[in-house]
């Protein structure tokens, strides 16, 4: 297990969240869609110019920024 | 009926959960459905019929959350405690819960709960989620939440008799607000905050919800906290800081709220939720695979736009030719019924060539709203604005710009109040300040008109249509413009941190055909209604404008014209007027119905024959010497004296009609409106542009489209009727002042300028300030004006 | 001619008429009287009483 952000994740891979820190402002929105330390969350593609980012997390679809997804500090599953 | 029975009901859910599709079924009311996070900035009122009652539901937007970081988000709350303009407290709520992806929708349902508002829990989409492995069982579910749940499908009417009868039950049984397990020094926090609150409730001006306490406490920002700030003073705030320090006991506030409720969801779910392991992948990941694939999906997503601006050209073609032929019989059959004059001009020259000059364009607006209510529907804007993020990030803007600046197509308006939704005041204002320059449909029909005069229906490449790409062109016009003003508002006086942009990516949905026409019938309905109202009576304006003083000064030195021409003719050449649907009864008649026949019978070959030349040439041969045949058989005693007849009375109309435009022209130069359009010619004479097409472009202030309508007018009244005046875009391909280069910065002036006076109103509103709506119109004015000048005298220069 | 005059006259009062009407109302509107700018785009109706 290695600790990373999920802007480093790989397209194909999951991990778990660990921390959220960001402004107040957007590390509440990450918080409130889901991203709480303990989920989980898989990188699903990435946008094709490179930015954003789409996520499975809750069961749902979540696009982020690369800036955003940094904020969210995980550890990679195996 | 008892005051008592009377109820109000708030709905309230996550986007894309159903919620508009639901409201639709219980009220029947007339909204639209989008397929996208935002669409939906007011709350809508509807009233729901029950067997011994009425209830007003309110259609609160759709939210992920009641923390209010915006005036958009503030709604939600405000509703749910009626305090909205005009909205009675809610004494129930129906929270709207997606079940395939209901954890993170019960998100919102814990922050409502905590209320104590009597509830029903509405779960839809049980279809997809039963489709993804999950099975939720009801009743636990409801035990759990201390609440009724059902379940329904709207779109096909299931269950929701049972979800009324439900609603009607929980109304009358008073609810327990919802009790999280929050941490110790959190809730009391929480209760220390609501004391506070209470005492400065008077201030507000309304009593504060305890709930209220508890977005306080963790909200960092927000229009709640910017009033009780103002109201309450600095000491309030320290206050606030203290309290806050107290309850976080060194961590994040908002990480304790939502481990808080996340933590319950999950416990509720144990008990409530199976998820069978599925593999394979869903259809919405299949189709996404294509369609934000780096390749497929840019080549899609060009094609779709492309293939927008295609059809819009390709289908309404025949829709517009019905509605031109339909105005020309109106006109001509008006113009039969009513004797020359003010009443005939008023009709035919204002009313008919302007509200029909604008009308014929429906079919095009009606095809651009098509795309746009499908790609809502499906759910592929969302698509779009995640292929397009990253170009508008390279902007200062977001991807939450992108979707009011794409609605901004359809209306500028909408765009305008789209904006809502972003949070960044900077981000906000620099989007409505760049949503006048997306080409708006009102911009259309410009640009069509002038497209069809001046650019040939011919192939590019062998199968680009040069007619549409130029259109295509026209769009990327007012995007190229806005790139730079973009970039100059956000290093400059609008700087402002990267917003979050953060969207949820929603499962694509079949397009209901229902969703779709209702979007067509209220988007044709409101074109047609502005057609019979605002643009009907600008059109009588502008027709008075142009056609008074109609001095008889004039009249009478074109009558003596008239005259003098009348007498250098003979009374029978002066007199004689062909009808050709009769039979000719002397020489004279017969003639001239032989040239009529030969005439027509050459328009037609010319239509026949239109791509091959050569077969029209020996066509036009034959029918050339079958008109001497049917002379020579008509040879009779006085042949040659009714041959000279004919000659004379070709001399004399045509001498006739040059009076009578010269009449009309004379009219029209010193009609009111003539008068200021040459004072103001210098002014647009480097534009390329003759007097009349400048007052056009000021009349059409009030609404962009109007320019076509009053272009119209002018048309019509400067030159005199005749059969063959045609259509606006027939008067323009002849008449000399216009020229490719004339057209083309015509076009460019309106894809930039801020002729429409809504626009301006409502970004005003937005803003709370004339300064934006000033500094807009003047910025795009100017720039209108130096991009038209520039197109102007480079074309011309080119030689166009 | 009198009656077509008078025709002309009253259609002409009426469309100004109404022009200033709607500018009064676009004017409420800048001042957030009143919930939309009329372009017709958006069918969604302001919650009224």
């Amino acid at each position: 297990m290695t600790a990373t952000t999920l802007a480093k994740l790989p397209v194909g891979a999951s991990a778990r969240v660990t921390d959220v820190k960001a402004d107040p402002v957007l590390e509440q929105r990450l918080l409130e869609m889901g991203l709480i330390p303990g989920a989980s969350v898989t990188l699903i593609r990435i946008a094709p110019l490179g930015d954003p980012m789409e996520f499975r997390v809750m069961g749902y679809s979540l696009s982020l920024r690369r800036n955003e997804a940094a904020a969210v500090a995980i550890e990679v599953l195996p | 009926m008892n005051r008592t029975d009377r109820h109000t009901v708030a709905l309230i859910g996550n986007p894309n959960t159903g919620k508009s599709s639901l409201f639709n079924a219980l009220t029947g009311a007339r909204q639209k459905i989008a397929n996208f996070p935002g669409v939906t900035v007011e709350a809508k009122l509807g009233v729901l019929k029950l067997e011994h009652t009425e209830i007003d539901l309110i259609d609160l937007p759709g939210t992920y959350s009641l923390a209010a970081r915006s005036p958009d988000e503030r709604v939600a709350i405000d509703g749910l405690l009626g305090r909205a303009k005009g909205m009675a407290k809610p004494d129930g709520v129906l929270i709207v819960v997606d079940a395939s992806s209901l954890d993170r929708n019960l998100y919102l349902a814990t922050q409502v709960l905590e209320f104590g508002l009597p509830t029903v829990l509405v779960l839809t989409m049980v279809d997809v989620a039963t489709e993804r492995g999950i099975s939720i069982d009801m009743d636990k579910l409801s035990a759990a939440l201390g609440a009724k749940v059902v379940a329904v499908n709207s779109p096909k009417g299931e269950n929701l008799d049972i979800l009324k009868q439900t609603l009607h039950q929980t109304l009358h049984h008073p609810a327990k607000p919802l009790e999280l397990p929050y941490p110790e020094d959190f809730r009391r926090g929480v209760d220390t905050l609501y004391q506070q609150l209470c005492d400065i409730g008077i201030k507000l001006g309304y009593t504060p919800a305890r709930p209220e306490s508890l977005r306080l406490l963790v909200d960092a920002s927000g229009p709640f906290l910017e009033e009780c700030e103002e109201v309450a003073g600095p000491e309030f705030t320290r206050q606030l800081h203290e309290i806050r320090d107290k309850a976080s006991g060194g961590r994040s506030l908002a990480l304790i709220e939502s481990t808080a409720r996340y933590g319950q969801i999950g416990q509720w779910m144990l008990q409530a939720k199976r998820t069978q392991n599925r593999e394979g992948r869903t259809l919405t990941d299949k189709i996404d695979a294509v369609l934000t694939h780096k390749l497929w999906g840019t080549l899609v997503f060009v094609l779709v736009m492309g293939l927008i601006f295609q059809s819009i050209y390709a289908w309404a073609g025949p829709l517009m030719d019905i509605i031109d032929s339909g105005f020309g019989a109106l006109g001509d059959l008006v113009g039969s019924t009513l004797a020359d004059g003010m009443l005939k001009s008023l009709i035919v020259d204002g009313i008919i060539a302007g509200v029909g000059g604008v009308l014929i364009f429906l079919p095009q607006i009606l095809i651009l709203f098509l795309f746009i209510a499908l790609l809502e529907d499906i759910g592929y804007m969302s698509r779009a604005a995640f292929l397009m993020d990253r170009l508008m990030a390279r902007f200062g803007l977001s991807g939450r710009s992108f979707i009011p600046l794409l609605s901004s197509f359809a209306c500028n308006i909408p765009g305008v109040m789209g904006a809502r939704v972003i949070e960044d005041r900077n981000t906000r204002l620099t989007t409505i300040f760049l949503a006048p320059f997306m080409s708006c449909s009102a911009r259309l029909p410009v640009y069509t008109l002038f497209i069809a005069v001046f650019v040939p229906a011919q192939k590019v490449l062998g199968f680009i249509p040069l007619q549409g790409l130029v259109l295509f062109a026209m769009y990327w016009v007012g995007v190229l413009f806005a790139i730079p003003t973009a970039l100059v508002l956000k290093r400059g006086i609008l700087k402002s941190k990267v917003t979050p942009f953060l969207m949820e990516m929603p499962s694509y949905k079949m397009p209901r055909a229902r969703n779709v026409l209702r979007v067509l019938w209220d988007r044709g309905g409101s074109f047609v209604k502005r057609a019979g109202t605002i643009i009907l009576a600008l059109s009588i304006v502008v027709w008075a404008a142009a056609y008074f003083p109609h001095s008889d000064e004039i009249e009478q030195k074109y009558d003596a014209q008239l005259e003098a021409l009348q007498a250098k003719y003979e009374p029978a050449v002066v007199e004689f007027e062909p009808d050709f649907e009769a039979e000719p009864q002397n020489s004279l008649e017969k003639i001239a119905k032989a040239h009529a026949d030969h005439e027509a019978a050459i328009a037609e070959l010319e239509e026949e024959h239109a791509e091959d030349e050569e077969a029209l040439k020996a066509a036009v041969l034959e029918a050339e010497s079958a008109l001497v045949k049917a002379l020579d058989d008509l040879r009779s005693a006085d042949f040659e004296t009714a041959s000279g007849q004919y000659e004379a009375w070709l001399e004399y109309t045509e001498a006739a009609s040059a009076i009578e435009n010269d009449r009309a022209g004379d009219h029209l130069e010193n009609s009111y409106l003539g008068v200021m359009g040459k004072a103001i010619e210098p002014a647009v004479r480097p534009l390329g542009w003759d007097w009349r097409i400048g007052m056009a472009a000021i009349a059409s202030f009030p609404a962009r489209e109007v320019i076509v309508g009053t272009l119209g007018i002018i048309f019509h009244l400067g030159a005199e009727e005749d059969e063959e005046s045609g259509t606006l875009r027939e008067t323009i391909s002849n008449d000399k002042s216009f020229s490719l280069a004339t057209g083309l910065s015509i076009m460019v002036f309106f894809a930039l300028c801020a002729q429409c006076a809504a626009t301006l109103a409502v970004m005003r509103r937005e803003t709370n300030s004339w300064k934006w709506p000033i500094t807009s119109f003047v910025y795009m004015t100017s720039l209108a004006y130096v991009a038209a000048l520039v197109t102007y005298q480079v074309a011309h220069a080119l030689g166009g | 001619m009198l009656i077509e005059v008078a025709i002309t006259a009253a259609v002409i009062t009426a469309a100004v008429g109404f022009i200033s009407w709607r500018v009064w109302q676009t004017l409420r509107v800048s001042k957030g009287k009143q919930a939309c700018g009329g372009c017709g785009a958006c069918p969604a109706k302001t919650a009224k009483p």
